[in-house]
């Protein structure tokens, strides 16, 4: 069962008794090492039982509170996702306001309220599942065909040639945790990300690797190296 | 905004990442071979995951964009206002469930107060404030936070009907705050025991 914690179950009990304008000053306390600062799952838990709203306390504990979803949504983004979006901007909106729906429709003691910063992180990497769910649906290399002077129709994953198995980047990749790189790997297309995830990080064999994306092993292997590839140009 | 017919793998790696906070490459390895149906979407998940917390752990600090601040506070702040809060409407719609003097009077001995409805409906109007003791027996027994309970008290006093005053001889008394839980509880003239074991209700906090 859900609990808050008890210096937030603490916070919020003693609000009850405190006029608005207390409350109102409590908020505006920017200092987190003092005394009176109210943690984000203590306004979050004020914002959704719209404590003292006609009083501006509502309305003071979300500006406040939107701040604090910037910055740990800002961080996260930091990478900027690209592939999933041209404007970091854009992408941080979104994200936040798909904070704040998650934030506001939930009955009863949200997870917000417990852990605000363990919420916030889920919301984004929700969203950014999301995205990236949204973006597969649009592209699918293994749809695509090249035709031939003749007409006829090639899948375009044949094109390429299958020169390697292993080779000593792959190796050389799992060592690799760079931000470029995990940000170059979001972008790359569903089918190459997941057959290095499943190959390099996951170590899984080529049967399991091809048995995970529904294709033959060489094709598998072709996808990693195409993945391989990209990679290396960020790693350069 | 994300579709709500959430897919059955998407479910299932939120439940994932809510049972394991910290997943390790292990953690999720075994989540694929649970759901091998579903490895891509696992996968991808993972790759989230790592992303993400490669970019949470540069040292570097994000600086706040004013700009952004104000744009998202403001759909933050429209969306708060247009809509209700889901716990004080719940809030509302069970203390409005108990209508009926016989079952004022179950809930009263429910939450410790005992067979004295009018302490319990002085609660529930907000005329009454209640004691801490009483108000997490409400929210347990209710099922709503204690917050929502205390704001939903709070609105039901100040939009309280004010009563028509007739000509008499005195002035007539308009309470700007709720009365004491012992106010309240002296006001019922019970005998000492009973009002000794309700005070000692308040006395608690």
């Amino acid at each position: 069962m859900r609990k808050r914690q008890p210096k937030h179950e603490s916070q919020l009990k003693s609000l009850e008794t405190w006029k608005p304008a207390d409350v109102l000053k409590r908020i505006g306390i920017i200092d987190y090492k003092d005394d009176d600062f109210l943690d984000s799952e203590v306004l979050a838990s004020l914002i959704r039982n719209r404590m003292y709203e006609s009083a501006g306390v509502t309305t003071e504990a979300t500006i406040v509170l939107n701040k604090r979803i910037q910055i740990l949504v800002g961080k996260r983004l930091r990478l900027e996702w690209y592939g999933l979006t041209s404007r970091s901007n854009t992408i941080a909106a979104d994200t936040i306001d798909y904070v704040w729906d998650a934030l506001l429709t939930e009955e009863g003691l949200s997870n917000c309220e417990i852990y605000f910063a363990v919420f916030v992180r889920n919301r984004v990497d929700d969203y950014m599942r999301h995205l990236l769910a949204q973006k597969n649906s649009m592209e699918s290399i293994d749809k695509m065909t090249m035709d031939d002077k003749d007409g006829n129709k090639t899948p375009f994953i044949d094109m390429v040639k299958d020169n390697n198995a292993e080779t000593p980047e792959e190796a050389f990749m799992r060592t690799q945790q760079t931000l470029a790189v995990r940000s170059m790997l979001i972008s790359l297309p569903q089918v190459e990300r997941n057959v290095f995830y499943f190959r390099i990080m996951c170590r899984y064999d080529w049967g399991k690797v091809a048995e995970f994306i529904g294709c033959s092993i060489p094709t598998a292997r072709l996808h990693l190296k195409r993945s391989l590839e990209k990679l290396q140009g960020v790693m350069e | 905004m994300i579709n709500k017919n959430v897919p059955e793998s998407e479910k299932l790696i939120v439940d994932f990442l809510n049972q394991h906070p910290r997943p390790t490459n292990q953690d999720w390895k075994q989540f694929i071979e649970r759901f091998p149906q579903y490895a891509s979407a696992i996968a991808d998940a993972a790759m989230v995951r790592a992303a993400g917390d490669a970019a949470d752990a540069v040292a570097k600090p994000y600086e706040l964009d004013e700009e952004l601040a104000n744009r998202t506070v403001s759909k933050a702040l429209s969306k708060i206002h247009q809509t209700t809060s889901l716990n004080l409407a719940k809030a509302k719609k069970k203390v409005e469930s108990i209508q009926k003097p016989s079952e004022r009077k179950q809930v009263a001995i429910a939450v410790g107060i005992g067979s004295y409805p009018t302490l319990l409906n002085g609660v529930l109007s907000g005329r009454t404030k209640a004691p801490s003791k009483v108000l997490d027996a409400l929210t347990a027994l209710f099922d709503v936070p204690r917050l929502a309970l205390v704001e939903l008290f709070r609105r039901q006093f100040e939009e309280s009907a004010v009563p028509a005053f007739k000509g008499g001889g005195s002035k007539p008394r308009l309470p700007v705050e709720p009365v004491s839980w012992e106010e309240a509880v002296s006001g019922l003239k019970l005998p000492e025991k009973e009002t000794e074991r309700l005070l000692k209700l308040g006395r608690e906090d």
